[in-house]
C-alpha cells in the first residue's frame, strides 16, 4: 500500500501515540497512569461530541447525560445483576444510543438553538434522577462498582488500562471509517446545507437521528469505561459542566476532526494536574489558557496545524490558474449512456397549484416534460419558476394538483426519495456544501446509489471499499466531465460563482438522474463560459439521454438549446411553444423579453 | 482622479488572487472590470471596501491611502459596494434594509431626502417597504441591494454582477438606471458578466485575466476590436 508523505506522517504519529499509551504501565506511577487512563476515556466521550457536534452540525450539552447513562446502567448490571463487566459496558452503551435516538426526535423539528437547549435538559434530568433516586443507586452518595474481572481475575488498574488503550483504538478506527464514507459526508452535508442535502437524497431524520445515536453510544462506552476505572461513581462525575468540558475539549483539539477529541481531551483532562502546584489559581488559569487558546485557534489545534502545514493546495497549472474552465470532451465512461425511449412523458404537472400565505405562487400549471427532451422555463423574476423547481424536487408541498412521474403518483413523496428515482435538481441561489472538498461535494450526489449500511462503513468491508473506491472514480470523472477536474481537492467555497455553478451540474448527474432540474444555470457565466455550459448541457442530454428542465433567463441558452418553451407570468402559465413562437409572441415580448433586442 | 490602485496583492491563504493590479477611476466616470470567472474580479473589489487585505497602502481614495482602513471606515468615506448575490438581510423589512445602508450615518433630515431619491428611482420599493426583503422578486431585491448602497450617499459605486440572474426586461432597467445615476454625478466601477452591455455604458474598461490586467482601454476602442472579443469577451 503506497501511502502520500502525508498520511505517512499521520499514520506514523497516531502508531507513535497508541504504542506510548498501551506500553505507559511499564514506565509511568500509579497516579500519572490514571490520569492517562481518564484522558483516553474521555476522548471517546469526546470522539462521539465531534460526530454528532462537528461533523453533523447537531450542538449536543448533554454529552455527560449519556456517559451517566452509560456508567449507572454498567454498574447496576455489574453489582446488581452479577453481570460481566465486559457485557455491561456495551449494554449501557446501547440504553445510552437509545436515549440519544429518542432525544434526535425533536431535533427534526426544531432549529439548533432549540435542540441545543433540548440536550442541555436531558443532561439536567439525568443526574437529577440519579441524585434523587435512592432506591435505584444511592442518590448523591455514590455507588463503589467491583474492579473489572477479567477471566475470573480482577484487573489490576495498570492491565485495565491496556485494554481501556485498545478500546480506544477500535473505537478511533471505526469513527474514522465512518466518516470517510457515505454516512460521514451525510452528516457533513446536513451541517453544510439541510436543504441541498435533501436534494441529493440524503433521509434527514434518518441521518438526525443516527448522528445523536452514534454521540451518544461513544458516551455511553466512555461512562461504563469511567465506571470500571473509577470504581465508583456519583452524580458529580456528570453534572453538567462536565458536559460543557466535553465541548471544550472538542473545540480544543478541532471539533470537525477526530484527532482532535484525543488532543483535546489530553490536554484538559492533564492540565488541572499540571497546575497543582498553584492551586488557588488553578481556574483561573485554565480559564485563561483556554480563552487565549479558542482567540488564536478558533479551529481547534489540528485546524491550526492543517490551516499552516498543508493549505489548500493551488491550482496545479497556467490552464486552471487563468481562471478558464478546462474543457474535456471525454464523456464519462462510469455513466453509461442510456439507450433513447420514445418520446413518452417522464414528468406530468397537472393542475398544480400552491400558496404561500395570502401570496398564489403557482396556480393551476400543466407542463409535460417528454424523455430526451430539453424543456425550458422562463418568465420574469417573482413568476414562480422556481417554485415549480421547489414541488417538483419535493422541498415544497403544492396547496392542490399532482406531479406524476412516469405516470406515477409522486405528489406526497419527500424529497429525500425523489433522487433515487432519477431527479435532481441545481440551485438559482446555490447551494454547496461549502467547507467540503469539491470532489465529496460530487461524492454527496451519488449518496442515494451508494448502498453500504453504517455498520458496513464502520467495518469497511470489502463491499464497502470497492463501492467507495467505485463512485470516487464516477465522481472524479464527473469534475472533469464539467471541467473542474483540477479542483478537486478545494473546498468548494473556494471556487468562484461559475464554477460553483459547473460544481453543482456535477453533483446533480452524480445520481445518475433521468431529469436534470436546472436553475439558471448560466447566471453569472460569461459569454464563453456560457458557450462551454451550452455545450455540456447539449452532451448532457444527447450523450446521457437525460430530460432537462431549465429555468433561464439567458435568451441565448434558452432559445438554441430548447425543443419548447414554457412562459410562467405571476404564477400562471402565460404561453407554451416552440422557440421561434415564444420569440415572436407578443404577451410575452410585453411581459418579459422587452421590445429592442433581447 | 477618484479610485487608485498601484500593484495591488491579495491573497487567499497560500493562493494569489490579485497579482499587482493596478486600475484607476476618474470621477464622473464608469468604469467597468471584466474577465472570466475566477479571474479577480469580486476580488478587486472586495479589496478595495478592505474585506480583504491588501499588502501595502497602495489603494488610494481621493487621494488618501485607504489600504488599511477597516471596511466600516471606507464606507464613511464615500464608497458604497453593490455585493455579489446581493447579500441582503433577508428578514428584514426592505424599509430596513435601506436604513441599514445608511448605518454610518447621523442627519436624519439628509436621510429623508436620500429615502426619498432612493424610492424615486426604484418606485416598486416604497410600494413594497413593509414587506422582508426575502419576499421579494430576484429583480426587486437587486433594486434593494442597489438602493441599499445608495443610501450611504456614496461618491463612488462599486456594482458586483448587478443584473445576475434577472430577467432580460429588468436588465434593461437596472442598466438604464445607472446609466441615469452617472449623468446625476456619481462615480461606478461596475463588475458584469454581459460584457458588451457593460463595455456600451462605461467610458473605459479593464479585462483581467489570472489575478492581473490582461488588457485595457476606452471602452467603444475594446469593443471594436475583433481581437478583444475573440480572446477575452468570447464573441461568437
Amino acid at each position: 500500500m503506497k501511502l502520500p508523505p502525508r498520511k505517512q506522517m499521520e499514520f506514523g504519529a497516531i502508531a507513535f501515540v497508541l504504542g506510548a499509551c498501551a506500553s505507559a504501565p511499564l514506565f509511568l506511577s500509579n497516579y500519572p497512569l490514571f490520569v492517562l487512563s481518564l484522558a483516553i476515556v474521555n476522548t471517546i466521550a469526546v470522539l462521539g461530541l465531534n460526530l454528532v457536534m462537528g461533523y453533523a452540525g447537531q450542538i449536543s450539552l448533554g454529552q455527560a447525560g449519556f456517559a451517566a447513562i452509560g456508567a449507572y446502567a454498567t454498574a447496576l448490571l455489574v453489582v446488581n445483576l452479577d453481570t460481566s463487566y465486559w457485557l455491561a459496558v456495551p449494554l449501557g452503551a446501547l440504553l445510552a444510543a437509545l436515549s440519544g435516538y429518542i432525544l434526535g426526535l425533536p431535533a427534526l423539528r426544531l432549529g439548533p438553538l432549540y435542540v441545543s437547549m433540548v440536550t442541555f435538559g436531558f443532561g439536567l434530568i439525568v443526574v437529577i434522577i440519579v441524585q434523587n433516586w435512592y432506591e435505584l443507586a444511592n442518590g448523591p452518595n455514590g455507588m463503589i462498582v467491583p474492579p473489572p474481572v477479567f477471566f475470573g481475575r480482577e484487573l489490576f488498574p495498570r492491565e485495565f488500562h491496556v485494554a481501556i488503550v485498545a478500546i480506544a483504538a477500535v473505537l478511533f478506527l471505526l469513527a474514522r471509517n465512518i466518516v470517510d464514507s457515505k454516512h460521514g459526508r451525510a452528516f457533513i452535508a446536513i451541517r453544510e446545507s439541510e436543504i441541498a442535502a435533501r436534494g441529493m437524497g440524503v433521509n434527514l431524520p434518518h441521518y438526525k437521528t443516527t448522528a445523536f445515536a452514534l454521540g451518544a453510544f461513544y458516551a455511553g462506552l466512555s461512562g461504563g469505561l469511567f465506571a470500571g476505572l473509577a470504581q465508583f461513581i456519583n452524580p458529580d462525575a456528570f453534572v453538567f459542566p462536565v458536559s460543557i468540558l466535553y465541548v471544550t475539549m472538542g473545540i480544543l483539539g478541532g471539533i470537525t476532526t477526530l484527532v482532535g477529541a484525543a488532543i483535546g481531551s489530553a490536554m484538559l483532562t492533564a492540565l488541572p494536574e499540571l497546575l497543582r502546584g498553584a492551586a488557588e489559581y488553578k481556574d483561573f488559569l485554565t480559564g485563561l489558557l483556554l480563552l487565549l487558546l479558542l482567540i488564536f485557534l478558533p479551529n481547534g489545534i489540528v485546524g491550526f496545524v492543517r490551516q499552516h502545514f498543508t493549505g489548500v493546495l493551488p491550482a496545479k497549472n497556467g490552464q486552471s490558474a487563468s481562471g478558464r474552465v478546462a474543457t474535456h470532451n471525454v464523456l464519462p465512461t462510469t455513466l453509461q449512456p442510456r439507450g433513447r425511449s420514445e418520446n413518452n412523458p417522464i414528468l406530468e404537472v397537472e393542475n398544480l397549484s400552491v400558496s404561500f400565505g395570502g401570496l398564489k405562487a403557482l396556480q393551476n400549471v400543466n407542463l409535460t416534460i417528454r424523455s430526451n427532451e430539453i424543456l425550458s422555463v422562463i418568465g420574469p423574476n417573482g413568476a414562480g419558476k422556481t417554485t415549480l423547481f421547489n414541488l417538483i424536487s419535493g422541498l415544497n408541498r403544492p396547496t392542490a394538483g399532482r406531479i406524476l412521474l412516469d405516470g406515477a403518483d409522486i405528489t406526497g413523496m419527500s424529497a429525500h426519495s425523489r433522487a433515487p428515482l432519477g431527479i435532481a435538481r441545481t440551485f438559482q441561489n446555490l447551494d454547496l456544501f461549502g467547507e467540503m472538498s469539491v470532489l465529496d461535494n460530487v461524492r454527496v450526489g451519488a449518496h442515494t446509489r451508494l448502498k453500504s449500511s453504517l455498520l458496513q462503513a464502520a467495518l469497511r468491508t470489502k463491499a464497502e471499499r470497492v463501492e467507495e473506491a467505485r463512485y470516487c472514480d464516477v465522481a472524479m470523472d464527473l469534475l472533469r466531465f464539467v471541467g473542474l477536474g483540477l479542483y478537486a481537492s478545494q473546498k468548494a467555497n473556494s471556487l468562484a460563482f461559475g464554477h460553483q455553478r459547473l460544481l453543482e451540474i456535477a453533483r446533480a448527474l452524480a445520481s445518475a438522474p433521468r431529469l436534470l432540474l436546472l436553475d439558471e444555470p448560466a447566471a453569472g457565466l460569461n459569454s464563453s463560459e456560457l458557450d462551454f455550459l451550452m455545450d455540456l448541457i447539449r452532451r448532457i442530454h444527447k450523450g446521457f439521454g437525460i430530460s432537462v428542465l431549465l429555468i433561464g433567463h439567458t435568451m441565448r441558452l434558452v432559445m438554441t438549446l430548447s425543443n419548447r418553451v414554457v412562459v410562467l407570468d405571476h404564477g400562471v402559465k402565460l404561453a407554451e411553444g416552440l422557440p421561434a413562437e415564444i420569440q415572436r409572441n407578443s404577451r410575452v415580448i410585453e411581459a418579459y423579453l422587452g421590445t429592442d433586442d433581447a | 482622479m477618484m479610485l487608485e490602485l498601484i500593484n495591488v496583492n491579495a491573497y487567499y491563504g497560500r493562493i494569489q488572487a490579485l497579482k499587482g493590479i493596478s486600475l484607476r477611476v476618474d470621477e464622473g466616470k464608469i468604469v467597468s472590470l471584466l474577465g472570466a470567472n475566477g479571474a479577480g474580479k469580486t476580488t478587486t473589489v472586495r479589496t478595495i471596501v478592505g474585506l480583504n487585505r491588501s499588502t501595502a497602502n497602495d489603494i488610494r481614495f481621493e487621494g488618501r491611502p485607504i489600504g488599511r482602513i477597516q471596511p466600516h471606515k471606507i464606507v464613511r468615506l464615500g464608497i458604497a459596494m453593490v455585493p455579489e448575490r446581493r447579500e441582503l438581510f433577508p428578514d428584514m423589512k426592505v424599509i430596513d434594509n435601506l436604513e441599514m445602508g445608511a448605518y454610518s450615518r447621523a442627519n436624519a433630515d439628509e436621510l429623508r431626502r436620500d429615502l426619498d431619491w432612493t424610492y424615486s428611482l426604484f418606485p416598486v420599493l416604497a410600494e413594497r417597504r413593509k414587506n422582508r426583503a426575502g419576499a421579494l422578486s430576484g429583480g426587486q431585491q437587486q433594486m434593494l441591494a442597489i438602493g441599499r448602497a445608495l443610501m450611504s450617499h456614496p461618491r463612488l459605486l462599486l456594482l458586483d454582477e448587478p443584473t445576475l440572474g434577472l430577467a432580460p426586461l429588468i436588465v434593461k432597467q437596472i442598466f438604464a438606471t445607472l446609466q441615469k445615476l452617472n449623468q446625476d454625478g456619481m462615480t461606478i466601477l461596475l463588475i458584469e458578466q454581459n460584457a458588451n452591455q457593460a463595455l456600451k455604458l462605461s467610458e473605459y474598461s479593464y479585462i483581467l485575466e489570472n489575478g492581473q490586467i490582461a488588457l485595457e482601454g476606452k471602452s467603444a476602442v475594446l469593443s471594436a476590436d475583433p481581437t478583444v472579443q475573440r480572446s477575452y469577451l468570447g464573441a461568437t
